[in-house]
């Protein structure tokens, strides 16, 4: 027997932040509040401070509490409002108490608190949504005064200003573009018939509704924000009559799309948008605003919709509807870190006659060729991290190497000649360490010159290898590397690829320590070393990722000075795969430091008699110019899997072609390399120009229409962008140490330059993660093997943004917790359905999970693709998500159908192959039913039946499928049943395709696309309109099946249908109807969305009107009804809540039982909830 | 994105430009009629731009109308003004002031309207409860506007966001109408929650007295009203138009075999001036691509 409906957790929109203290805010989320401290970055309290309302608003009583330190709250949502009471702790943390909950009679745009001298007590001002006040006592809610606005009109927004009731003045944002502020003639009561308050300024200059509106701290200015995507400011002070029109001080134009909410602050005005952003401007003393943005925050696809500052004005807080919470330090605003490169500081070369040596003649065409960061501008031996100035090396034409250094004041800074050397003239690529320690310039000659700094930051130490080439030159990779030493990896024409060690320890010393070869055709362009791994990686200039074992001996950092006379090692391919990036230039690899971390510590390298001596396992990771980031682990093990046995899909196998000669000879067995292909994630639509790691935290830089944006991948926070025209595409990024990167900009003869702060964790982080900004239209769950070889419940949902997410669900002893863990974005439109492949084999019964499982998902443009889901236990239990399959598009091409549904109705191990097979219905807008035969070994998806005589004629919505009879696979039949929106449910007999693809069958012995047959059932009318969801259980043995259905007509619907005639494939008497169809037509005000069995006898559905019901199901419609309501036909009622999922849009059951107590139900929309059963 | 595109994902967007409809919720309003016959005598259309419903009125009035019958009278009232059409008489102003109403009154002579219809809607933020809520009063103020012009026994239809708190208005609604339907048209999508409104036989409380000052507010929950349970107000629904007809979430090709050649047309009315015209003016001059 199942318990009541009641909510276990929730993850929804964040619509009201307010600071209660400089560092404690509390959030309104759904019905709950939600209190964190942003110092240690905990939640400290949770209190559900309104009934079934979300919360719109917090307003905290800003006047310091007396002697009891409890700090009082309205907290309104809708029509409600209650006062919470927060008890702050000392030493930190507090407790929240509801102290009274009232409902007022319209809909409360704004709460504040003001002092009424003549009882001397606080109270609680409400603007009502038709221009109304109410002041009413916050101890028993009556309203004591009232006052309506002359103006009579609906309110987007209205703010409060002003301590004490006489001096209370209301700005009112109208559905009518304007801002009204009025002072309230209060008259005692509630009265309908109040006397209007005169309009004392009408501020009108938007050109849509008024959705935000703000007085600033003294109450002579009010911001407003719009629909007209605009934030404007008004002087009232200067405010012309009310007969007279205002205009605004500043019209602030930069979101791209409506803006909903603005702070006015003493320095910046702040605003959050529909389009996902938080804009900030400055704000001059004279109140004078610039009309550039000098900040913009990216939060999440779409809607901030909350924003509060606390007390001192140095940090936001904004909430959106991904649930996500962001602070954001106001003094970590870099000052410009945007716009265009006309807006940057330029630094011009110097006229040539001011740097060339004596005697040697101007170039008529001097320019800078290319250029590097500077020396070091941190002390690399202690570690120590100044926050220097800026250092660039600008490598002319000439030869000259110029350095730039950038001034403390705004001043152009300083340049000086580094370096002359005539030989460099006519130079071929150079390339600085991220930390500007060493530059190397390739020369046309195949030369090699290396430039690193002395103490002083000078270019002190110079050496030249020369002709280290035979072939120019064409592509160089510095990387740092422990203890003052740097990887250098240079290619030349002829594709040769060769590996230095450079170490700068008073002088340059260099050892060139292998070569390694490339296959035809294949240019390097990107390299990485991880010495402690053991493993070099080369992306190249076609999509391919190479990867190097290097062996022991190589490793140590030390053996620097020999060489010369020694024979160069040639270095073998490992492994490979070509076009990993498709054609696409791969751009950057990089090791993956924070997976790195559990390596073995660098320098204590492996002896190379050490069996386990092979390379270490590690993250890789790789940006192209398709703007796709990918993960690869590389690990080397023996030959379970060599090349023999056909590895799978995402996996690359190679042996190891340079582990040490004791290794290969004295193993019984070969050690393989493999890449294992963990995520793929397009980052940008443009494309990834380089990842780095800055102090430990990956970032992306990428260049997207004219724009270079450089993104902390840890927070996913842009930290930049700039447009600059393609022509113009050289930049350099430096680490000038601090909290600062520089980046720098080269022209012909100058180089812009500007600094952009890194926002690291102390100065922008997330208080809660976010999970979609967009609608979730579907979900699942399943357990997977997690990294301890425990089980961890994962739930994935697709939605309206096309992205698959995987969440992690923890329960159990713990408080429940929906934790994000991974995503990927391969669909181009929305999802509509996910569903997880069911255990292979699984027959009931506790078993341990799987390692991994695989997902469908489908949506718009009939996109149908497989995804594998694992744990990876050596990757700090990283979730991967993977693109397995990707369905070919069955619909005529100008059609734009989309798949509603998708159902699994069989799976099997193809006895020939020993492959995984899996057999799925798809339902679409065209009115077609597919069904599917999809092969994980091959990857395949193969249509193998179609609906060819459209049978619905209307758009299909739902799908199920489900087994009748006994005896193994060929006594039972197989059925898919589909619903569409004209109500009619139809079942298919499918046992013929099943069977005939469940045989060993071959491929060539496979039938084309074959029509899936008449049906074996039709219900019309089961709803008057769209079969929006229904669920099929099957009853007495496999004799007979019990449907259950929701419509948009509101209605549950339940059926039952048996086995009628023989059954025979083709016999439209397959399936019959028994009985009646039982209606329960109130069961829902909207349509209902979901309905799925929760037991034998009860059906739980979701509804677009918010509510999430249990019901019971008795045997016969005669059967008196547990509700008592009429015509309940035997569907009657056990529960029914709220939830404050908006648009819910599916449900599914979560098998949380496995945890102890019962499953619960999971709903999805806008927000996720989970509730017990 | 193509200029067929549109007319791909959506079959009725291609029929209103095909039959001249200035926008496709013509076809909504004509389905409703199917089902419950409200095209007879005086109409008002609230909320009429861009002027479909009134399209519909006038042509079905026309139609419906005996030999002798004087025309059929059709008010249009919208903030915004709205292209001319032949039949009805605009008026531009606000349905929450009783000068609107008194107009729409003389325009009558003095009669009373047979029928009112409001196809308003708000622009939706994406808050459901917001814009259900501010749907709501639209709707109410267009009911307040209605008990100053419709006569007894008359038609009121509205469309409606079949959310969270609507058996709240379906509670107010049957205050005045002694029928109240919720219809769902096969031209509004199964995947919108809107819906219409179909009050049939006015007939207000004895002691109400029209009265444009104050706002009509939704009724509260309570003991009569509860949130949750089988005791909410309940509206019985009906699915409106032939089940033969197009489906509107239906993706149909290009070329429907027992329609005319296919063909891409310009919609019949263009859109008015958004609120974000001068953003869009800056986004042509590459405003954006500059600013932060």
């Amino acid at each position: 027997m199942s318990g009541s409906l009641s909510l276990q957790l929730s993850h929804l929109p964040i619509t009201a932040v307010e600071f209660i203290t400089d560092s404690v805010v509390l959030v309104g989320s759904g019905t709950s509040l939600i209190a964190y401290d942003t110092q240690t970055r905990c939640k400290v309290g949770k209190l559900f401070a309104l009934t079934h309302a979300r919360i719109h608003g917090i307003a905290s009583l800003k006047h310091e509490p007396s002697t009891d330190a409890a700090r009082l709250v309205v907290v309104f949502g809708s029509k409600e409002w209650s006062i919470v009471r927060v008890n702050m702790r000392v030493g930190g943390g507090l407790t929240m108490e509801l102290a009274q909950r009232f409902v007022a009679r319209d809909w409360i745009k704004a709460a504040h608190w003001v002092f009424d001298p003549s009882t001397a007590c606080w109270m609680v001002a409400l603007a009502l949504a038709h221009n109304r006040v109410a002041i009413c006592d916050p101890a028993s809610g009556a309203v004591l005064y009232s006052a309506q606005c002359a103006e009579h009109c609906i309110l987007y927004a209205a703010a409060f200003y002003g301590d004490t009731l006489d001096a209370l003045v209301v700005a009112s944002g109208t559905v009518f573009n304007q801002v009204l502020i009025w002072h309230p003639d209060l008259e005692a009561g509630d009265s309908d018939r109040c006397a209007d308050s005169a309009v004392g300024s009408r501020l009108q200059a938007h050109d849509g509704v008024v959705f935000g509106v703000q007085f600033s701290r003294t109450g002579a200015q009010v911001a407003s924000v719009s629909d007209d995507r605009t934030l404007r400011l008004w002087d009232l002070t200067a405010a012309a009559p009310a007969s007279l029109t205002a205009q605004p001080v500043a019209t602030l134009f930069g979101h791209q799309a409506r803006v909903w909410k603005c702070l006015v602050l003493d320095r910046f005005l702040v605003s959050a948008s529909e389009d996902g952003t938080c804009r900030v401007w400055r704000r001059g003393d004279g109140g004078a605003v610039d009309g550039d943005a000098v900040d913009r925050w990216q939060q999440c696809a779409k809607n901030v919709w909350a924003l509060a500052a606390n007390r001192s004005e140095s940090l936001v807080v904004s909430g959106a509807a991904d649930g996500s919470l962001c602070v954001w330090a106001l003094d970590a605003l870099a000052g410009n870190r945007g716009g265009t490169t006309d807006t940057l500081a330029a630094a011009e070369v110097p006229p040539q006659e001011a740097y060339l040596p004596e005697g040697v003649v101007p170039r008529a065409a001097e320019h800078i060729r290319s250029f590097a960061a500077g020396p070091p501008s941190f002390d690399s031996d202690s570690g120590r991290d100044l926050d220097s100035g800026m250092d660039a090396l600008a490598i002319m034409d000439s030869g000259s190497v110029l350095r730039w250094q950038e001034a403390s004041d705004s001043l152009p800074g300083r340049w000086d000649l580094a370096f002359h050397e005539p030989g460099l003239a006519g130079y071929s690529v150079a390339c600085s360490s991220l930390d500007g320690g060493v530059t190397a310039v390739g020369m046309r000659d195949g030369s090699v010159l290396v430039l690193a700094g002395g103490a002083n930051g000078e270019v002190s130490m110079v050496q030249r290898v020369r002709r280290i080439h035979e072939a120019s030159v064409s592509q160089l990779v510095i990387s740092s590397a422990p203890g003052s030493s740097y990887d250098l990896i240079t290619t030349d024409a002829d594709r040769r690829v060769l590996w230095s060690r450079l170490s700068i320890a008073g002088k340059i010393s260099w050892a060139v320590l292998a070569e390694f070869r490339l296959p035809e055709r294949t240019h390097m362009a990107s390299a990485a070393v991880s010495r402690a791994a053991g493993w070099m990686a080369i992306g190249s200039q076609n999509g391919g990722l190479y990867v190097f074992d290097l062996p022991a001996s190589l490793r140590q950092p030390a053996g620097c000075e020999e060489s010369a006379a020694h024979v160069l090692p040639v270095l073998g391919l490992a492994a490979h795969w070509a076009r990993a990036h498709g054609k696409w230039e791969v751009t950057s690899v990089v090791f993956d430091e924070g997976a790195a971390a559990g390596e073995r510590e660098a320098g204590a390298a492996v002896s190379p008699l050490d069996m386990s001596g092979g390379p270490a396992r590690c993250a890789l990771l790789t940006g192209a110019r398709d703007g796709v980031m990918q993960r690869f682990a590389l690990s080397a093990g023996p030959a379970s899997t060599g090349p023999a046995a056909s590895p799978p899909e995402h996996m690359r196998v190679g042996p190891l072609a340079n582990t040490g000669d004791s290794l290969r000879s004295g193993a019984p067995f070969l050690l393989f390399a493999r890449i294992e292909r963990k995520a793929t994630e397009r980052l940008t639509s443009g494309s990834i120009c380089r990842l780095l790691h800055v102090r430990g935290r990956l970032h992306a830089v990428a260049y997207r229409r004219n724009r270079l944006v450089i993104v902390d991948m840890v927070s996913r926070v842009e930290l930049c962008s700039f447009v600059f025209a393609e022509t113009q595409r050289r930049w350099r990024i430096c680490y000038t140490g601090g909290r600062s990167l520089g980046v720098l900009l080269m022209n012909k003869l100058e180089v812009l330059h500007c600094r952009v702060a890194l926002r690291d964790e102390l100065l922008c982080y997330r208080l809660a993660d976010g999970v979609s900004s967009r609608d979730v239209r579907a979900a699942d769950s399943a357990f997977v093997e997690d990294a301890g070889g425990g089980r961890l419940l994962l739930v994935a949902v697709g939605g309206e943004d096309g992205v698959l997410r995987m969440l992690a669900y923890r329960g159990g002893e713990q408080e429940p917790s929906l934790r994000p863990v991974a995503q990927a974005r391969r669909h181009t439109s929305m999802i509509r359905c996910v569903r997880f492949v069911p255990q292979a084999g699984a027959h009931g019964g506790a078993r341990a999970a799987d390692r991994c499982r695989f997902l469908l998902t489908a949506g718009g443009g009939c996109e149908l693709r497989c995804w594998r889901v694992d744990v990876d236990a050596d990757m700090d239990g990283e979730v991967g998500v993977l693109e397995w399959a990707v369905a070919p598009c069955f619909a005529a091409e100008d059609t734009e159908a989309r798949i509603m549904d998708l159902v699994i109705v069989d799976q099997f191990v193809e006895p020939r192959t020993g492959g995984q097979v899996v057999l799925l219905a798809t339902g679409a807008s065209d009115a077609s039913v597919q069904l599917w035969r999809l092969d994980l070994a091959s990857h395949r998806f193969t249509c193998i039946a179609q609906d060819a005589q459209r049978v619905h004629g209307h758009c299909v919505l739902s799908l199920a499928a489900f087994r009748m009879g006994s005896g193994e696979n060929f006594g039972a039949r197989c059925f898919v049943a589909s619903g569409a929106t004209d109500g009619r449910l139809v079942f298919w007999d499918v046992t013929e395709h099943v069977a005939g693809y469940r045989g060993a069958v071959s491929e060539s012995q496979q039938r084309g696309l074959a029509d899936i047959g008449p049906p074996a059932a039709i219900l019309d009318g089961v709803h008057q309109s769209g079969v929006n969801s229904f669920d099929v259980r099957v009853v007495d043995g496999g004799t007979r099946v019990v449907v259950a259905s929701g419509g948009d007509d509101n209605s549950l619907a339940v059926c039952e249908l048996e086995r009628g005639g023989s059954g025979g494939s083709g016999a439209a008497g397959g399936l019959a109807l028994c009985g009646r169809i039982r209606r329960r037509k109130d069961a829902h005000a909207s349509p209902v969305q979901q309905v799925v069995f929760t037991g034998r006898n009860a059906v739980c559905s979701v509804a677009a009107d918010q509510r999430v019901a249990r019901w019971s199901i008795a045997g016969d419609a005669s059967d008196e009804c547990a509700d008592g309501s009429e015509n309940s036909e035997g569907i009657a009622i056990e529960d029914m809540l709220v939830t404050q999922v908006a648009n819910p849009s599916a449900m599914a059951v979560l098998p949380t039982d496995s945890y102890g107590g019962n499953a619960s139900l999971l709903v999805v929309g806008i927000g996720i909830e989970i509730f017990n059963m | 994105m193509g200029k067929s595109s549109k007319d791909k994902r959506d079959v009725y967007y291609r029929l209103a430009k095909e039959q001249g409809w200035r926008a496709r919720s013509a076809f909504k309003l004509l389905q409703v009629d199917e089902e419950f016959n409200i095209f007879q005598g005086k109409a008002v259309d609230l909320c009429a731009a861009p002027g479909s419903w009134s399209q519909v009125l006038s042509r079905e009035l026309q139609k419906n109308r005996t030999e002798g019958q004087e025309a059929p009278q059709i008010v249009a009232v919208d903030l915004q003004a709205m292209a001319p059409l032949a039949g009805v008489t605009q008026i531009q102003g606000d349905i929450t002031k009783l000068s609107t109403a008194e107009q729409i009154v003389s325009h009558f002579h003095g009669a009373q309207a047979d029928l009112v219809v409001s196809d308003g809607a708000p622009d939706v933020t994406g808050l459901h409860d917001l814009d259900e809520y501010i749907q709501a009063q639209l709707i109410l103020a267009a009911l307040n506007i209605t008990t100053h012009v419709l006569r007894r026994g008359g038609t009121f239809v509205a469309k409606i966001f079949r959310g969270k708190d609507v058996t709240l208005l379906y509670a107010q609604l049957k205050v005045f109408f002694r029928i109240v339907h919720v219809a769902k048209p096969r031209s509004s999508r199964n995947s919108s929650i809107e819906a219409f409104v179909v009050c049939l036989d006015y007939n207000p409380p004895t002691d109400y007295v029209p009265n444009m000052a104050n706002p009509l507010m939704d009724v509260p929950y309570g003991p009569e009203n509860p949130i949750v349970g089988s005791n909410r107000v309940i509206v019985p629904f009906v699915a409106c138009g032939d089940l033969r007809g197009f489906d509107s979430d239906m993706t149909y090709p290009l070329e429907i075999s027992d329609c005319e050649p296919y063909q891409t047309r310009d919609p019949t009315q263009m859109p008015i001036s958004p609120p974000y015209k001068k953003a869009l003016e800056l986004k042509r001059a590459n405003f954006y691509n500059k600013a932060l």
